[in-house]
């Protein structure tokens, strides 16, 4: 279970060589094998910078990555990286290269060589698994945002990733379409066991990861689980970011209202609980 | 907007449409060179009623095929009257100072109007029963052979599909663009032709820079999902050449002597 | 200036195999001042609505009147000008649409189309850039090296410079940060309130649903289920969930709560002091009952 899924060390990174500071500044960071990792930061932070060096997109210009102990700044493990890694990027109408759905599902695997008859097997497996079944002959500007989004997804977990990252995947999609691809994704991260590196601004969505890290302007500013990086909220704001529901609510119901509820409470179902408990007490 | 039908496929389970697209290219690419060899009304009636037949086998409503056919209707009309009064062959029917119309003059017209007739339906009926993207994949296996001399028949292909892929979708963001400059006070359809003409930049700046955001974001996730050309590439689709498939081009092949045969 | 809604029916490619119902029938009317949210699942007719309000599309049964305009399936394209002036709007991902070579310029892009001179127009850019919290330095800069979030902004000042009566937003805060997020909807807030703007937005957020609007319409396959006041609207779970929609994260927190409790909690509530003090006052009364 504690196997090093990604291993970044003191990564900086900047498009233009004119640019005065890095877009990525000494990022530093260790992933593990199975773990939910979500990454949140204001706009322009560097999130979707970052996600492009985990897959060798782009590559370090100091530091290193390395991805299940390949470096991406390798030109012959990319190949070993991408198949490893796979990538679902916010916006569902580019990235869908096939014309009909079972195409764009093959796409990845045709490029990896994988034979005609596996391909189908797994073509049908995946397809499956994120529920979209049915859809095989359809063109994708017949789908939604959310199918088309699933069948992402498809393509990916037909090349056996063991890392799968978000990029806002979810952020075109209407609330059903979103539960959706949450739902697939968590699936995936319980039954098989895939890494996910999910970035988001949905500070909700941010609190269900096993583990969060915030940035700004090119680095990461806090670490930790999500439950210790909302029990000092000062600077959050500031940053561009908020807090949970859950969170306000209890920070409200303490210092408005006088209650005496700890800070353990984190989700709706705890905060519950407490309150419940608070009344059993007395 | 979206009411033009890109190759204009119609879905359908006709034998037409079960073919391979290989013997469908090659057969109306043949075709194309074999309607020259008629030249009287035998050879004529023989190609006309294989195109009847096609035209049965295909199932394709008439109304489609009269669609595909509008747009050139009118130089076929041309063609027809051009031939009609300058050729000056057989028997005088009509003579009026200029115009001349003779026997001779008519059937020639009739047999090259026929000709492209047939020429356009033959390749219309190819497009409405085999999706494009079929095509594209017919079209890179047959010219597979000039890979030898570096041509990219892949990365032809490849753009082909995309472009296939992308046009819906460019079609659409072509008509939210120009509603959104509309919402500006932009008109697009009426008030004199400079406005019109300066209501252009509005809508090309934008569609430009998106469609180049869409090309890069393309190339990302193509690169990501691990496409690096045709090196180690396996393939989905298969083409399947069944026994119809050699049928038709027997068919197209034993038309050519016979042809030769019938030529007055 | 009221908008009224009389039997709305939208037919896209209508005699086309592609033959598909967008709007079935709706009847809505919307007194002026008011600020309005649309929720419902993807392809429920939102946009299809909203692009009705100011002609962009034109109805294949019913009527449109906004003031003393009057949309049917025939209108003229010269009285849409006009209305296109007083119904502004702002569509999904607006900085889409940007084009010109500075801030200001594209700004001004729509002022002078709809016949303002230049020193009017140049007038009402800084204005709208006040508006949407972006310095006068912006003017000058290139719209395409601002960030999305800026870009966002900019585009929406070039349509409050037109100086619309009526705004209309299609999923405005899509990809923003939670901070963009909360400074563009309330500067919606304060257009409606301060400038008298009546508000028409579609949105895949309950909460700000609940929170910002007067009145909820709810969308499914074409047609208008409710319009109501958000606590009506959001009382009724079950529609909701049937129609791929969802409750605000209070209403959530307020069913655990009076499930845990075994009491039925029915006040809809949205503001996060209000529930907090809800719940408290429920617990002393809890404490104090049995
Ligand atoms: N292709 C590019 N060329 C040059 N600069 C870029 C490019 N892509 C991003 N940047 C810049 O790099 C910085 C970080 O951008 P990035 O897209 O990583 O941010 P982000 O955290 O993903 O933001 P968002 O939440 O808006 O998606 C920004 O200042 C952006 O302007
Ligand atoms: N230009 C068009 N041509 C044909 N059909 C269209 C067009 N625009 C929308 N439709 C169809 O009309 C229906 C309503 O679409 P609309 O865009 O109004 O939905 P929406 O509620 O805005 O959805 P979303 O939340 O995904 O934006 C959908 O079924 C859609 O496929
Ligand atoms: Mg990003
Ligand atoms: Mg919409």
């Amino acid at each position: 279970m504690n196997e090093t899924m990604i291993d970044i060390e003191s990564l900086c990174f900047k498009y233009r060589n004119e640019d005065p500071d890095w877009i990525l500044d000494h990022i530093s960071l260790h992933v593990e094998a199975g773990e939910w990792l979500a990454i949140t930061g204001h706009n322009g932070s560097g999130k979707s910078t970052l996600a492009k060096c985990l897959n060798g997109l782009l590559v370090p210009e100091q530091g290193s990555v390395k991805v299940k102990g390949f470096f991406t700044s390798d030109e012959d493990s990319l190949w070993e990286i991408r198949r490893s890694v796979g990538m679902v990027f916010q916006n569902p109408d580019n990235q869908f290269v096939g014309t009909t759905v079972r195409d764009d599902v093959a796409f990845g695997m045709e490029n990896h060589g994988v034979p005609r008859e596996e391909m189908v097997q797994r073509l049908s497996e995946s397809l499956e698994l994120v529920g979209m079944s049915e859809f095989q002959g359809q063109e994708p500007h017949r789908l939604s945002g959310g199918q088309k989004q699933r069948v992402a997804i498809a393509g990916i977990v037909a090349l056996r990733p063991s890392i799968i990252i978000l990029d806002e995947a979810t952020s075109m999609l209407d609330p059903r379409g979103k539960s959706d691809v949450l739902k697939v994704m968590h699936e995936l991260n319980k039954t098989r066991g895939i890494t996910v590196i999910s970035i988001t601004h949905d500070l909700e969505e941010a609190s269900s990861a096993d583990r969060m890290i915030v940035m700004d302007e090119g680095r990461i500013v806090r670490e930790g689980t999500p439950i210790d990086i909302f029990k000092e909220p000062e600077g959050l704001v500031e940053m561009g970011l908020d807090l949970p529901f859950t969170v306000k609510l209890r920070q409200l119901l303490i210092e408005e209202n006088g209650l005496n509820l700890s800070e353990k409470a984190f989700t709706e179902k705890e905060l519950v609980d407490e309150l419940w408990k608070l009344q059993l007490n007395i | 907007m979206m009411n033009i039908i890109i190759g204009q496929y119609v879905p359908g389970k006709s034998i037409l449409h079960h073919m391979d697209p290989r013997s469908k290219l090659l057969a109306v690419f043949a075709l194309i060179f074999i309607v020259f060899l008629a030249n009287n009304w035998v050879t004529y009636g023989v190609i006309v009623i294989l195109t009847l037949v096609a035209i049965v086998l295909s199932r394709v409503r008439l109304r489609f095929i009269y669609k595909g056919l509008k747009p050139i209707l009118l130089v076929i009309i041309i063609t027809f009257v051009l031939n009609a009064f300058f050729t000056k062959s057989g028997e005088a029917i009509f003579d009026y100072g200029w115009f001349h119309l003779t026997t001779g003059g008519l059937q020639q017209a009739a047999f090259i109007s026929v000709r492209l007739l047939v020429i356009v339906i033959m390749t219309t009926l190819l497009t409405l029963t085999t999706t494009p993207i079929d095509i594209t994949d017919g079209l890179e296996n047959l010219l597979r052979p000039f890979k030898k001399l570096r041509f990219p028949v892949h990365e032809f292909a490849l753009m082909m599909s995309i472009a296939l892929r992308f046009i819906p979708t460019l079609m659409e963001e072509t008509e939210k663009i120009m509603k959104a400059q509309t919402a500006r006070g932009v008109e697009f359809s009426s008030g004199p032709l400079t406005q019109r003409i300066k209501a252009i930049l509005p809508l090309l700046v934008p569609l430009f820079i998106s469609a180049f955001k869409r090309a890069e974001d393309l190339a990302m996730a193509m690169e990501a999902r691990g496409y690096r050309g045709d090196i180690g590439r396996t393939k989905l689709r298969l083409l399947k050449w069944g026994l119809k498939d050699s049928l038709l081009l027997l068919v197209v092949i034993v038309l050519i002597p016979v042809l030769v045969l019938l030529r007055g | 200036m009221e908008i009224t809604v009389k039997h709305l029916t939208h037919i896209y490619q209508p005699n086309s195999p592609f033959e598909r119902l967008a709007l079935d029938d709706i009847n809505v009317s919307i007194p002026f001042g008011k600020f309005i949210t649309i929720i419902g699942h993807t392809g429920s007719g939102k946009s299809s609505f909203l692009q009705h309000l100011n002609g962009l599309l034109k109805p294949t049964k019913g009527e449109i009147i906004i003031g003393d305009h009057k949309i049917v399936a025939d209108s003229k394209v010269k009285d849409l000008k006009s209305l296109r002036q007083r119904v502004g709007m702002v569509f999904q991902y607006p900085e889409h649409q940007l084009f010109e070579e500075t801030v200001e310029k594209d700004i001004m892009f729509g002022p002078l189309n709809f016949g303002c001179t230049e020193d009017e127009a140049r007038r009402r850019a800084r204005e709208a850039l006040e508006w949407v919290h972006l310095p006068e330095s912006f003017l000058e800069r290139s719209p395409f090296d601002l960030s999305g979030g800026q870009m966002r902004r900019v585009a929406i000042a070039g349509i409050l410079a037109i100086r619309p009566e009526v705004l209309i937003l299609d999923e405005p805060t899509a990809g923003l940060d939670p901070r963009g997020h909360r400074e563009i909807l309330d500067l919606f807030q304060w257009l409606n309130k301060e400038q008298g703007l009546t508000i028409i937005m579609v949105t895949h957020n309950m909460n700000d649903a609940a929170l910002y609007s007067d009145e909820v319409m709810v969308m499914d396959k074409g047609r208008l289920v409710i319009k109501d006041r958000p606590e009506i609207v959001f009382s009724q779970r079950e529609l909701l969930f049937d129609l791929g929609l969802d409750i605000p994260q209070t209403m959530h927190f307020l069913k655990r709560v009076s499930d845990k409790f075994g009491k039925d909690i029915v006040t809809p509530l949205f503001r996060l002091e209000e529930t907090a003090h809800y719940v408290a006052q429920f617990l002393e009364k809890e404490k104090d009952g049995p």
